[in-house]
């Protein structure tokens, strides 16, 4: 009997020495209270707070989206716990032309807590000209065929601007601190390796972009469809980069050129298929060798197809990155809005299963 | 949810038990009777009912070589969200059994698995419902296939004449592909090892004892065979999920428990015959993924389970065998997110049943006919917390089982049977009102004293509606020697 004991008490403890305890903590009972505020210094107003506001957070598991009440609220519940980069727009209900956006980064949401946030929503401040979409994966297709990129340009602003003399470059040098970064810290960013420049000059009238319109920019102008089932037609684009230098480049008589402006270069405007940045510059600076002065710098884009990759595009220019589509994946990169700029890749740009060329 | 439950189950089922596999073609043509029928391979002894490997030696008395070749499907609408529109498995098992004398008996044992997995939704995981809150997918639907073998070799050992020991050790690997993007391919090891003791009290008391430890890995590598970047998803729960990409995507998924059982095998007179078997297991998975270069734990599943079976058989005379058997089974898990601790899923699941059955031999010369009955009630709770789903299920089960053997002659046997089952609610694909019929059959020729040849059967469909149902079907060849 002794020894039956022993070999049960010895069991039990065998079977009580394999449990393990469930955290105590559950997830997915986060909750946040957030309230979207309106810049008063903007538009002097009665109200204070963004109506109907779209808002979004963004984590690890993607973008949620709610839309606050009349009053500017909404109260999130049942979310997964995360750290959530959360943004806010929507348009002054006294302006209705006004889009105000305001952003929250970093806000850890965890379960059993409740969270409450205030954003501020402020005009978006836009450059007038600013890069709408980039395509730049390629279409899917299995022959590495990329050649149907694009950059679209979009003028946010209310007015004709002008594209003369605007020089738009692909930063992808510079090893020192990262391509688009401000080595020596003297006011330019530096590693450009293609530069393509509109004809003319800074302050001529030649070539306009009508207020908010696009203006497709075109690796090579040409009906890719004839090559790629999956491509796009681009024979009809607004401009195509043409080096000047490349004795293969394709150039359609048809569509005014951008030209290399970097003699050292003789192929293609080519853009990197996950990770770039690109920039558009007024083009007052014209000694590009040693940075663009952030100053003549109208817009620029950083991305990439991991978040683990440090961001070297100086914050002036954008303190976000956008997260790329995969290479051949046919997808595109494009702004929520047409030119809204909050100064912030990761929260202005989505992906886009599809490119659209010349239209949101 | 209780689906994984199941399959989670059915998998330690294999691991534990597999000692048996591909020996139940008589009984399995016979609509599956298992307690109420005299037969070799049916006995409640420790390792027949509980897989203990000590009573080898005294369960198995013959020598014996088993060839079979085995097909089974199953297709149909009625599957889960992951799942594959049908499976296919095609392969070959060989068993051999050795007495040797006063060095106790050994058993050895090969397999050749192939499965073909057609049109499976995303999942790149093999065991996409096996109970942990995590699922690994990528953006197509395809085929998938998964092939290799699997080696176990069995020795019990009389160590006194009251004492007896024993071990099994199993190794088995599996390669999978995906033949569409994201060309996903597995490797899937699976090692176990089980050792047993059993101590007979006296010529009618057998106690016995034993502890298995299980462990498998699966590892995937997702990556497109035109160097496309690879997207794939790591999902927490049912709804929220990760997106990854790269030009690789690795996953793994480590599985490891053990399992203590118990035997005790009575047999009061030669009339009648008990055995029970209990046991308690506790396994783990970790859900891995590669952060900058280290392979790091991002989801943890726990489980337990215990169950307990009693089985009797009373020999009433040579023509009537009379059964009983009631069981119990519970299983717990949980699952969490490891990076800051969080409970993501919970669950229980316990099911208690009963049944009884009997058979009767020479109704007519040469013919058996046999029946069995069992009900079973079935609950479970399952609290999906990060998706805020939450649920409280019962079910009551009842299965009837009607099979028959004819023998022709000294040479020839046919053998029938049908199967039918109702349940308020299947946890395996979700259904309710769900009904399950199976017709079986087979024959075995006898050609010598000391060669068999057994081919078993079946047809089967699951469903609760014409059009919602899931069909399956078996057949298997045995060539069975008694002398090698």
């Amino acid at each position: 009997m002794r020894k039956l004991l022993i070999l049960t008490s010895a069991l039990l403890f065998a079977f009580v020495a394999c449990e393990e305890d469930p955290p105590t903590v559950e997830d997915g009972k986060a909750r946040a209270d957030i309230s979207v505020k309106l810049d008063t210094a903007a538009v002097t107003d009665s109200i204070d707070y963004l109506p109907n506001a779209d808002i979004f957070l963004n984590s690890e598991y993607g973008n949620m989206h709610f839309v606050a009440d009349e009053q500017g609220r909404v109260t999130v519940t049942n979310i997964p716990s995360a750290v959530y980069q959360i943004s806010a727009k929507g348009y002054h209900p006294s302006v209705p032309s006004l889009l105000m956006v305001g952003t929250i980064k970093d806000v850890e949401i965890y379960s059993g807590k409740t969270v409450e946030l205030d954003i501020t929503a402020s005009p978006v401040s836009t450059g007038d000209i600013v890069i709408n979409e980039l395509y730049v994966a390629g279409p899917v297709n299995n022959f590495y065929f990329f050649y149907d990129q694009y950059i679209e340009l979009y003028n946010s602003s209310d007015s004709v601007r002008y594209l003369d003399g605007i020089v738009v470059a692909r930063l992808s040098g510079n090893d020192d601190c990262g391509p688009g970064c401000d080595w020596g810290d003297d006011g330019d960013i530096d590693g450009a390796t293609y530069i393509f420049k509109f004809p003319g000059h800074p302050g001529e009238t030649n070539y306009p972009i009508m207020p908010h319109e696009f203006k497709v920019l075109a690796q090579t102008a040409y009906d890719h469809t004839q090559t790629v089932s999956t491509s796009i037609d681009l024979s009809h684009a607004d401009w195509e980069f043409y080096n000047q230098l490349s004795a293969s480049d394709f150039d359609n008589p048809d569509v005014p050129n951008l030209y290399n402006i970097r003699m050292d270069r003789t192929v293609d405007f080519y853009i990197s298929l996950t990770s770039d940045v690109v920039i558009i510059a007024d083009g007052r600076d014209t000694v590009w060798a040693d940075g663009f002065d952030i100053d003549t710098i109208l817009d620029g884009v950083e991305y990439q197809s991991s978040g683990t990759r440090m961001q070297t595009l100086d914050d002036r220019i954008d303190r976000g990155w956008v997260k790329s589509p995969p290479k051949y994946s046919g997808q595109s990169m494009q702004r929520k809005i047409p030119g809204m700029d909050t100064n912030d890749g990761t929260l202005d740009w989505t992906i886009l299963e599809h490119p659209t060329p010349g239209y949101q | 949810m209780m689906k994984k439950t199941i399959l989670n189950i059915i998998w330690l089922t294999f691991i534990i038990t597999s000692v048996n596999y591909a020996q139940f073609s008589r009984t399995a043509a016979m609509g599956d009777l298992s307690f109420s029928i005299i037969d070799a391979d049916t006995k409640f002894d420790p390792f027949q009912l509980g897989g203990n490997p000590a009573y080898l030696w005294q369960s198995r008395k013959k020598p014996r070589l088993d060839f079979t070749q085995f097909n089974s499907a199953d297709y149909g609408d009625y599957r889960r969200r992951f799942s594959s529109e049908r499976n296919f498995n095609v392969g070959a098992n060989v068993i051999g059994i050795q007495p040797l004398g006063e060095s106790g008996t050994f058993q050895g044992r090969a397999v050749y698995y192939y499965n073909k997995r057609s049109n499976v939704y995303r999942t790149l995981k093999k065991d996409t419902y096996a109970g942990e809150a995590f699922f690994f997918t990528d953006t197509t639907t395809g085929d998938v296939v998964y092939d290799g073998p699997l080696f176990e070799f069995t020795h019990s050992l009389p160590l006194t004449e009251k004492i007896s020991v024993g071990g099994t050790f199993g190794y088995g690997l599996l390669n999978g592909l995906k033949k569409v993007y994201t060309y996903g391919e597995t490797v899937f090891r699976n090692v176990y090892g089980t050792f047993g003791v059993t101590y007979s009290v006296n010529d009618n008391l057998t106690l016995g004892a034993d502890f298995a430890m299980f462990n498998t890995q699966e590892r995937i590598v997702a990556s497109d065979v035109n160097l496309f970047t690879v997207i794939t998803y790591h999902y927490r729960g049912d709804t929220h999920r990760i997106q990854l990409s790269g030009s690789k995507q690795k996953y793994k998924v480590s599985k490891s428990g053990n399992r203590f059982g118990g035997e005790i095998y009575y047999t009061p007179s030669e009339k009648l015959e008990i055995g029970i078997n209990g046991g308690y297991q506790t396994s783990s998975t970790e859900s891995i993924f590669p952060v900058e270069g280290m392979e790091k734990v991002d989801g943890y599943s726990w489980f337990r389970d215990a169950s307990l079976e009693i089985k009797t058989r009373y020999f009433v005379n040579e023509q009537i065998t009379l059964g009983v058997v009631a069981d119990y089974l519970n299983s717990y898990s949980w699952s969490e997110n490891r990076n800051n601790s969080l409970l993501l899923w919970e669950w229980d699941y316990s099911d208690i049943g009963a049944g009884f059955g009997g058979s009767y031999s020479n109704i007519l010369p040469g013919l058996l006919l046999g029946f069995e009955y069992k009900i079973s009630a079935t609950n479970s709770d399952s609290s999906k917390y990060i998706d805020n789903k939450f649920n409280s299920l019962s079910s009551t089960n009842h299965n009837v089982k009607l099979g028959g053997e004819y023998l022709i002659n000294s040479l020839y046997s046919i053998r029938f049977g049908f199967v039918f089952g109702t349940m308020r609610h299947d946890f395996v694909y979700g259904g309710d009102n769900v009904d399950f019929k199976k017709i079986t059959g087979g024959f075995g020729i006898n050609l010598t004293d000391n060669f068999v040849i057994d081919v078993y059967g079946f047809w089967g469909r699951l469903g609760y509606s014409s059009s919602v149902k899931r069909d399956y079907w078996d057949a298997r060849i045995t060539f069975r020697f008694y002398k090698f």
